[in-house]
């Protein structure tokens, strides 16, 4: 599903923040992204998720090398997709519900008004957000406006979450409600590509994982335990 | 109502901001149709100007009264089918009788002499049938042509300085008209890339979640729509509070603007139209720059 070749990647500056990343991913995989601040997490995410393109090597996802696609195969892979950047990034005009349910309608699918309602309402539920369902994405707080964010990835079934650090701002209780959503989420046949730092949740909720370090990928095990 | 919504946010971000750039584009928009309209209506005055004139055909001394009558007939076919308003031309014919009674007022002496010389003074004091009146160019051909018509003279040059005046001011509207479009645009291209960049998170938003290139211009498209519709409202509610008086400042400056037109409501159409098709399609355009989520190196 995810395959990484030879990825490096830079900016203007001219300072590598990836050097020649390979990393697979396979449909229904669940793989950590490890690593402290600054090693690369957020760019690798973000190439995966199609925002950036690597300076140099291929991403392909689906089957499809990201530099190479039509702009059309392009708008099918990101709505295949649900993604969680690190800086969230909700449209602070709408309202929690409007953000939720504006991203399952460009997800492509058929809506059916009374269907999608209930189906967003059950999901702000389980994310604490039932009685923020009404208020503007601008005045809510930086952990609620996390967790619409991770509600917007979830409500269209991607194929795909590509979420960064998605529980950053998260008490504990919330923090495992998010990820019982992401491991209901995987065993119905999603893939999940999390980066996060808190070691906790990679004890807690164990899968595969790739540790990153000044840019390359240095550890990459079964299970991961660190 | 998604797209409306973030359309909206320059207004709830900056809406004084908005609100000049309602009001500058309300009076460009004005301007410009001030300017067109000024153009428009001071043609057909340059074109009467030009084309007005007095022809006078002067008849071989030997035309008997049915040749002349024929001729008189001939120059008023050629007046009819050249004539630029119906009642802008008058053909009299002057007899050597008429003639000298026009100069008994300013040289009784002179007329006294022409009588003096009996039936031969119609031989001395031609004939000649003026023509006077809003006529074409090839007018004065066509006469001078027509058989037992010995010479013509015209004043066409009569009022060359004053046409030329009015041309000049046509050419000076017509090019800031030029100008108070091209401020227009460059006041809307401006908006129009503020808004985009309060625009840009959204957008790379709705890049990520799989957005087509057309709903990504929305926004900004519908934010153009609503200030240059605004903007063309602005213009018409000037233009409606001041049109009636147009006519009457104009026709204080000449007796040439007699004949302008009053200013039509159609302008005001015009100018909401032209508000909303430059706020759509510099929208439009402009809608696809930037956004986060494009492709980086």
């Amino acid at each position: 599903m995810i395959t990484l070749r030879g990825v490096s990647k830079w900016y203007y500056e001219g300072e590598k923040v990836l050097t020649t990343v390979n990393l697979a991913l396979k449909q229904g995989d669940f793989l950590y992204v490890l690593g402290g601040s600054g090693v690369g997490k957020s760019t690798l995410l973000r190439l995966v998720a199609s925002e950036e393109h690597a300076s140099v090597g291929s991403v392909e996802l689906f089957g499809y090398d990201l530099a190479r696609v039509s702009p059309l195969t392009l708008k099918a892979i990101r709505r295949s997709i649900g993604y969680v950047p690190q800086d969230i990034r909700l449209i602070p005009d709408l309202t929690v519900f409007d953000n939720v349910v504006l991203s399952l309608s460009l997800s492509g699918r058929p809506i059916v008004s009374k269907q999608v309602r209930t189906a967003v309402n059950e999901l702000l539920e389980r994310m604490g957000l039932i009685g923020k369902r009404g208020v503007l994405a601008s005045r809510i707080s930086g952990g609620e406006a996390q967790r619409v964010a991770v509600a917007r990835a979830l409500v269209r079934t991607p194929e795909l979450i590509v979420a960064d650090e998605p529980t950053g701002a998260q008490d504990r209780e919330h923090t495992w409600s998010m990820m019982d959503l992401f491991v209901t989420a995987n065993k119905a046949g999603c893939s999940i590509l999390l980066a996060t730092h808190d070691r906790e949740i990679v004890r807690r909720v164990q899968k595969r994982c790739a540790v990153l370090d000044h840019g390359q990928v240095r550890v990459e095990d079964s299970v991961c335990f660190f | 109502m998604f797209l409306l919504r973030i359309a909206l946010r320059p207004w709830r971000s900056s809406w004084g901001n908005q609100l000049l750039a309602i009001a500058s584009l309300g009076i460009l928009i004005f301007f410009s149709a001030l300017l067109y309209w000024f153009g428009a209506s001071v043609s057909p005055v340059i074109k009467r100007l030009t084309n007005e004139q007095i022809i006078t055909a002067y008849l071989e001394p030997s035309v008997t009264e049915d040749q002349q009558v024929q001729v008189v007939d001939s120059i008023r076919v050629i007046v009819g089918s050249g004539a630029n308003r119906d009642s802008g031309a008058s053909i009299d014919l002057i007899e050597p009788e008429d003639f000298l009674a026009k100069l008994d007022q300013p040289y009784p002496e002179l007329a006294q002499q022409l009588r003096d010389l009996g039936p031969e003074f119609k031989t001395v004091v031609p004939k000649y049938i003026n023509i006077s009146g809003d006529l074409t160019g090839d007018t004065l051909g066509k006469i001078k042509a027509l058989p037992f018509v010995a010479e013509t003279e015209s004043s066409a040059d009569r009022y060359e300085s004053v046409s030329g005046a009015f041309r000049a001011f046509k050419i000076i509207s017509l090019s800031l008209l030029g100008g108070a479009l091209v401020a227009l645009i460059t006041a809307m291209v401006l908006l129009s890339r503020l808004n985009q960049q309060i625009f840009s998170d959204s957008l790379s938003v709705f890049r990520l979640l799989g957005a087509d290139e057309t709903l990504l211009r929305m926004p900004n498209t519908i934010a153009g729509l609503i200030t240059g519709l605004s903007g063309g409202v602005v213009a018409a509610l000037i233009w409606l509070s001041i049109s009636g008086q147009l006519g009457d400042w104009l026709r204080l400056l000449s007796p040439f603007f007699s004949e302008i037109p009053e200013p039509g409501y159609a302008i005001i159409f015009y100018q909401v139209i032209l508000g909303v098709l430059i706020g759509v399609s510099i929208g439009f355009l402009l809608g696809k720059t930037s956004t986060r989520g494009s492709k980086q190196t």
